[in-house]
């Protein structure tokens, strides 16, 4: 147990896992809410994850939230098999999808944004924590709809692995851990580690992908 | 040179394995699954060493997604190049979708006595029969060039259709063919070879 600022007894344990890679991610295409399926070696990365995870929760109760998209489905039916969990008790939760490109979802990458897009790209390096995309979101506001998320897990005995995405699970790890926006920003989104969030601290976990 | 396809299924879903009919819907590849998908993979590598160029199509569902992705990259074919067509896609079982092989001869006993005794002209309600999808199979085949290699990752309904009518099996007997995830076909004039992974 830990305290937070109000000095409330906070136990929550949270398991931060990003989906393996996908067809997009080595593309270098950029997926927000469009979506890719997992590459053979992002299979391999949620075997090898869910393996770590069932070592690490040693048959103890645990919540699985996941984000809706397909590659977090993909990888959450590969974990729960490791784990020997249901795939149907999965709870999806739309406040778990990656933050959104608007209308460019599924952009070739971000050298073609600069290239293609010199003014917003300027904009963009100016001040990345609130800019968006044309009908996209900035990393505020995906803070803003993850924030009750985090608030919600507190109290819960039980840990919770949530199985999400790159910008999200950073933001998530910025609001647990207190971050300013521009530390935050700066975090990183393995898929070949995940994170235990416990006690007011971070772990990282890395895993072996054979 | 003839025209050879390798017709394959994706492997095993979420939704296969609880007995839930997928049809248009979807679901994604389990562990084995996905281990299939890769099984397959392996030995249609080694069926197209040595055949020079092939071309990969595969129905637009995530799970035949998810399929192609994995074989492609146990192939070594470029995952952009692969092309998606709609006419691969399951069979539709409309308001059946989503529920339970048992919960519809339960529930929808007539229709499903109905249409398990003519499959062929019967649909389920709001979905296809197997004309409708034996249509759109040949349309797709009908698009194939006459000569070289096929590589397609689709269904295990429309898959057991196309190869009824491939080889000219009868309209009644079509459903009792087998949906094999362990393995494959090769299609060639007059043949249905089935592969092991």
């Amino acid at each position: 147990m830990y305290q937070d600022k109000l000095g409330t007894q906070v136990s929550q344990t949270i398991y931060l896992v990003r989906h393996g890679e996908t067809v997009w991610n080595r593309q270098g295409r950029l997926q927000g809410q469009s979506d890719s399926p997992l590459t053979l070696l992002g299979i391999c990365q949620a075997e090898a994850i869910g393996e770590a995870l069932r070592s690490r929760l040693d048959g103890q109760p645990f919540e699985i939230h996941a984000s809706p998209l397909g590659r977090t489905r993909q990888t959450a039916a590969i974990i729960t098999d490791m784990l020997g969990r249901d795939y149907m008790s999965i709870e999806f939760d739309d406040r778990l999808m990656e933050i959104t490109l608007g209308d460019r979802d599924g952009y070739a990458g971000w050298k073609a944004m600069a290239r293609d897009f010199p003014e917003d790209w300027k904009r963009q390096q100016a001040d990345p924590w609130h800019y968006a995309h044309p009908n996209g979101e900035s990393s505020q506001m995906v803070k803003d709809r993850l924030t009750p998320v985090l608030a919600e897990r507190r109290g819960h005995d039980i840990p919770t692995v949530i199985i999400a995405h790159g910008v999200v699970n950073k933001i998530l790890r910025g609001l647990y851990l207190e971050l300013s926006n521009e530390a935050t920003y700066a975090l990183d989104r393995p898929q070949d580690a995940f994170h235990h969030l416990s006690a007011g601290s971070i772990e990282t976990i890395e895993v072996e992908v054979e | 040179m003839t025209r050879e396809i390798f017709l394959l299924r994706h492997g095993q879903t979420v939704w296969n394995r609880a007995g839930i009919i997928q049809g248009r819907k979807d679901s994604p590849l389990t562990l084995k699954g996905a281990r299939q998908a890769e099984a397959m993979g392996v030995r249609l590598a080694e069926q197209l060493a040595g055949r020079g160029e092939y071309t990969v199509f595969a129905s637009p569902l995530g799970r035949t997604r998810q399929s192609a992705a994995i074989v492609c990259d146990v192939i070594g074919y470029p995952d952009d190049q692969i092309t998606f067509d709609d006419r691969l896609m399951e069979t539709s079982f409309g308001r059946w979708e989503n529920r339970s092989h048992s919960d519809v001869e339960t529930n929808d006993s007539e229709t499903s006595s109905q249409r398990n005794a003519d499959r062929w002209n019967i649909r389920a309600p709001g979905g296809e029969n197997y004309s409708d999808v034996g249509d759109r199979v040949l349309s797709f085949v009908g698009d194939l060039p006459t000569e070289g290699t096929i590589v397609v990752v689709a269904h295990g309904g429309m898959g057991r259709i196309w190869r009824g009518m491939h080889m000219g099996v009868a309209k009644t007997e079509i459903h009792t063919l087998p949906e094999p995830q362990d393995g494959f076909f090769r299609l060639t004039e007059g043949v249905c070879e089935y592969i092991e992974s």
